[in-house]
């Protein structure tokens, strides 16, 4: 009898925590209507902003200490602009940068540079008037220090600016708003300007950043890496509460218009359902790093930006020094056992498309192939190991475990690459254990989300560089420096001449079939639908400047 | 005692006249009546009866849970409609008449998967709760028999022992992350992780009993008769102090289960795609937010009943034994 009851309270016990369990998910069966005006913005007020981030950002100088990461390229994006940026062109609703024009922002707006010694010369014509976010005349000598310290702090992506630059002396101010840089090669000028645009082309307030330096840090690496204030751009941190929330404010020094919301508070909400969550029931007005198909869940209620030519791509890197990989059908049949079509229908839920190759249609070489590089093709993939002498191949994936869409179709990766003779091992890692691993190109294979910044065809150099962690897998050979030399050499990269060089240069890189783009996927952000400038960048962080509630 | 009989003779014999010696045909008549009569109206048959058949129940009652457990690990590839790590339908159905328990992120069948969960978490205990059980009892054997000895053994046994409580200080599931951590995701790592963490109650459990046994008369007479200490250990210590441990495996198993599921749930489990529960009730939970709750309540279902079953058995099978020995022993009298 004793047991009996005992076993009664237990059973009771199961049956509460059941209905708590049942009653929990019946709570979250439904996302809260967002009529009404809670619907967006029901956080914010006329000038204060509320965002959805995944994670707390790790350094504000992505110069000094180099952290690949949504939240890092915000971060930067915010406090630090440069001399010029793309040219905003309004297109369905978004804000999207053309990577083929240019417009002054430390520079003049209008006129920011002229190209002269037969495009060997740069000379940038700066802004008068304008001061930092320490409100510290902004002259030639902020731009000189700022191309200096580029040439000399360790770590970053620097080496994509000292590829231009191997001197400080190619440097000229001309006067206090004058400044030239003298190139060596004429074809170097198609990168110069992109670089100079991009996330290696911040501007510091040298006078700000020499009261941080130390003699063990003469460029004040340490100071920049945790403190803002001592740039150009739209916003500075103004507080932190440490894994929770980091609040912006603007910079009333901003040189380009006064962004709209004077404040973004950027809350920490790890898991990307909850971000979409709050979005639509008006919690928040912006959500960043959402997973596909959670955007897709509350796409009636918020605003999804979609763009003609996405950037932004997952790549899925066969790295070349290591078996089964050293053997390019290998490398080309696994390409054949990846499921393109099923991925973007299941887990982008149509919101890419599959890689054609390191060429995207932003970068404007005409007359380029679009179709597809790989598709699946069990079959073929299945014959190509024939040829290679094997059956079935171990195949060990690594992916970052912060990065859901990643882990999914990798998954998928592993479900259908069987049929094709592939048996595929999806390992998930710490996102500082993935970057380590990447870094060191230890990984068999690996997938990771990525972007070209310099949308022009010769800046793809920067992915097969042994130099940086973007190539793992690719040692360049004669024929790849032949090919790219060759298309460099044969004019713009957007003339009719060039193009042809270009499609053989990318054709390459297909077979090769080493380190490529596996789709481009479309901008991963929600915003409210009472907000207006969504924006698409060259590193696909959201432009919280040109925001503004809707009229 | 007499007195009473007298006084209760007397007081049935002032209220009721003394009956007269029965006749023939009331014999009968009482006969008749009492064959007619069903069994229950025979004391001693009914209780002999209802014992038994409590008993059963008990006896099935106590291995049942362990019993389905079992069968759905042995028959999960009959008891599922679809391969567990492939795409068979559209991400993110919700339960319908093909895919009972829906899919989930990529396609999967949430109820396949949900099943052969089951074989992956009692895979896992299996394994994990035999090495911590075995390699308890030899480490808590050899700490036992050395720590108060003299020489550098004992200082081997009195070291081990202090290891063994600053790992039990520190919460099992740190101590797994850490050693999952720096060994690297796999199989491997995973089941060392988890016995470092659950063989500690063994050693323990087995020390403090070998502290009892090694004080018997017999130990001292088997060694006067020649045995060495390693023979009288095998033959007579453990032997005589494995009880606890192994009355303590059932719950290492449920132990495992559960940390099981939560490295797995923390992304340092088993390698997708894998179908274990703790990863799946963790890719599901951000779809639980917007109403997708199949993806995580459906394992965290089969992850709560299996872990309350194995714990309900593991009370039970030990109560059930003797109730079994007597059902055995009745028929073996019979």
């Amino acid at each position: 009898m004793h047991m009996h009851s005992r076993l009664r309270r237990k059973i009771s016990a199961a049956f509460l925590a059941l209905a708590t369990v049942f009653a929990m998910a019946a709570c979250s069966n439904s996302v809260p209507d967002a009529d009404g005006s809670s619907a967006s913005g029901g956080s914010s007020s006329s000038s204060s902003l509320t965002a959805a981030i995944a994670a707390m950002p790790t350094s504000y100088d992505l110069e000094g200490t180099w952290a690949a990461s949504n939240e890092n390229y915000t971060i930067w994006s915010q406090t630090m602009v440069n001399l010029i940026r793309y040219k905003y062109v309004e297109k369905n609703g978004v804000q999207v940068q053309d990577f083929t024009k240019y417009e002054g922002v430390l520079a003049d707006k209008d006129n920011p540079f002229t190209v002269s010694d037969g495009g060997k010369t740069y000379t940038f014509h700066l802004r008068k008037g304008v001061k930092s976010q320490a409100r510290n005349p902004f002259t030639a000598q902020d731009v000189y220090w700022s191309l200096q310290r580029k040439l000399n702090v360790s770590g970053g992506r620097l080496p994509q600016i000292a590829n231009l630059l191997d001197n400080i002396n190619q440097v000229q101010i001309v006067d206090d708003h004058t400044i030239a840089i003298h190139l060596h090669d004429v074809d170097k000028g198609e990168l110069l300007l992109p670089n100079l645009t991009g996330q290696m082309g911040r501007i510091w307030d040298k006078t700000e950043m020499l009261k941080h330096v130390t003699p063990d840090d003469p460029w004040a690496t340490k100071w920049a890496a945790q403190n803002t204030g001592a740039g150009y751009g739209p916003y500075t941190v103004s507080s932190v509460t440490e894994g929770q929330q980091l609040v912006l404010k603007a910079n009333p020094n901003y040189p380009l218009d006064k962004p709209k919301f004077t404040t973004i508070a950027m809350k920490v909400v790890a898991d990307s359902g909850t971000r979409a969550q709050m979005l639509a029931s008006g919690d928040v007005d912006v959500s960043e790093a959402l997973s596909p198909s959670d955007a897709t869940s509350i796409a009636d209620k918020v605003q999804l930006p979609k763009v003609d030519n996405p950037t932004e791509f997952i790549g899925l890197t066969l790295v070349e020094n290591k078996a089964p990989f050293n053997d390019q059908r290998v490398r080309q049949a696994f390409r054949y056992a990846v499921p393109y079509d099923d991925i973007i229908k299941q887990i982008y839920q149509g919101k890419a498309k599959a890689s054609s190759g390191w060429i995207t249609p932003a970068m404007g070489v005409p007359g380029l192939s679009a179709k597809p590089a790989y598709t699946y093709n069990p079959s073929k993939a299945k014959a190509l190991l024939k040829e290679a002498g094997k059956t079935s191949v171990p195949v060990t994936l690594s992916v970052s475990s912060l990065v859901p869409d990643i882990i999914d179709s990798a998954v998928m990766i592993s479900s259908s690459a069987k049929q094709a003779g592939f048996d595929v091992t999806v390992k998930q890692l710490s996102a500082a254990d993935f970057a380590s691993g990447r870094a060191n190109k230890t990984f068999q294979a690996l997938m990771v989300a990525n972007r070209s910044q310099a949308q022009a065809p010769a800046g793809l150099d920067n992915f097969f560089s042994t130099k940086g962690d973007n190539n793992s897998a690719f040692a360049p050979t004669d024929e790849y420096t032949g090919l790219l030399d060759a298309a460099k050499n044969a004019g713009k990269s957007t003339s009719k001449e060039a193009a042809p060089h270009w499609q053989k240069f990318s054709n390459f890189l297909n077979d090769e079939a080493s380190n490529l783009p596996m789709l481009y996927r479309q901008p991963n952000q929600a915003y409210s639908t009472k907000l207006q400038n969504m924006s698409y960048r060259y590193d696909s962080t959201v432009d919280y400047s040109i925001l503004a509630p809707k009229s | 005692m007499e007195i009473s009989m007298t006084q209760g003779s007397v007081a049935l014999s002032s209220a009721t006249p003394i009956p007269a010696k029965p006749t023939h045909a009331q014999l009968k008549h009482n006969q008749l009546k009492h064959t007619a009569q069903p069994p229950a109206a025979q004391p001693g048959a009914t209780i002999r009866g209802s014992g038994t058949a409590r008993k059963m129940l008990t006896i099935i009652g106590a291995f049942l849970p362990v019993i389905i457990i079992v069968a759905i690990c042995l028959f999960a590839p009959a008891l599922s409609h679809f391969s567990p790590t492939t795409t068979v339908g559209a991400a993110r159905l919700s339960p319908n008449a093909k895919f009972w328990f829906g899919t989930d992120s990529v396609g999967m069948d949430v109820y396949s998967r949900t099943l052969y969960g089951t074989r992956i978490a009692i895979q896992f205990a299996i394994v994990v709760a035999v090495l911590s059980t075995v390699l308890g009892v030899l480490i808590g054997t050899f700490i036992g028999l050395t720590e108060s000895s003299k020489g550098v053994i004992s200082n081997v046994g009195r070291v081990l022992n202090k290891i063994s409580e600053y790992i039990i200080a520190i919460p099992g599931i740190i101590l797994a992350i850490v050693v999952v951590g720096l060994m690297g995701s796999s199989n491997f790592a995973l089941i060392t992780s988890l016995t470092l963490v659950l063989v500690q109650a063994p050693i323990k459990l087995t020390r403090v009993e070998i502290l009892q046994v090694k004080r018997e008369n017999y130990l001292e007479a088997a060694q006067m008769a020649g045995e060495s200490s390693f023979e009288s250990a095998f033959v007579h210590v453990i032997p005589n102090s494995i009880g606890p441990a192994l009355r303590n495996l059932p719950l290492i198993f449920g132990n495992c289960v559960i940390n099981l599921a939560a490295l797995g749930f923390i992304g340092i489990g088993v390698n997708a795609p894998t179908p274990e529960w703790g990863y799946m009730i963790s890719k599901g939970i951000s779809s639980m937010m917007l109403g997708r709750w199949w993806e995580a309540v459906f394992p965290s279902l089969f992850l709560f009943a299996s872990v309350l079953g194995i714990s309900y058995s593991s009370k039970a099978i030990p109560k059930a034994i003797p109730l079994i020995r007597q059902l055995a022993g009745r028929r073996g009298n019979q």
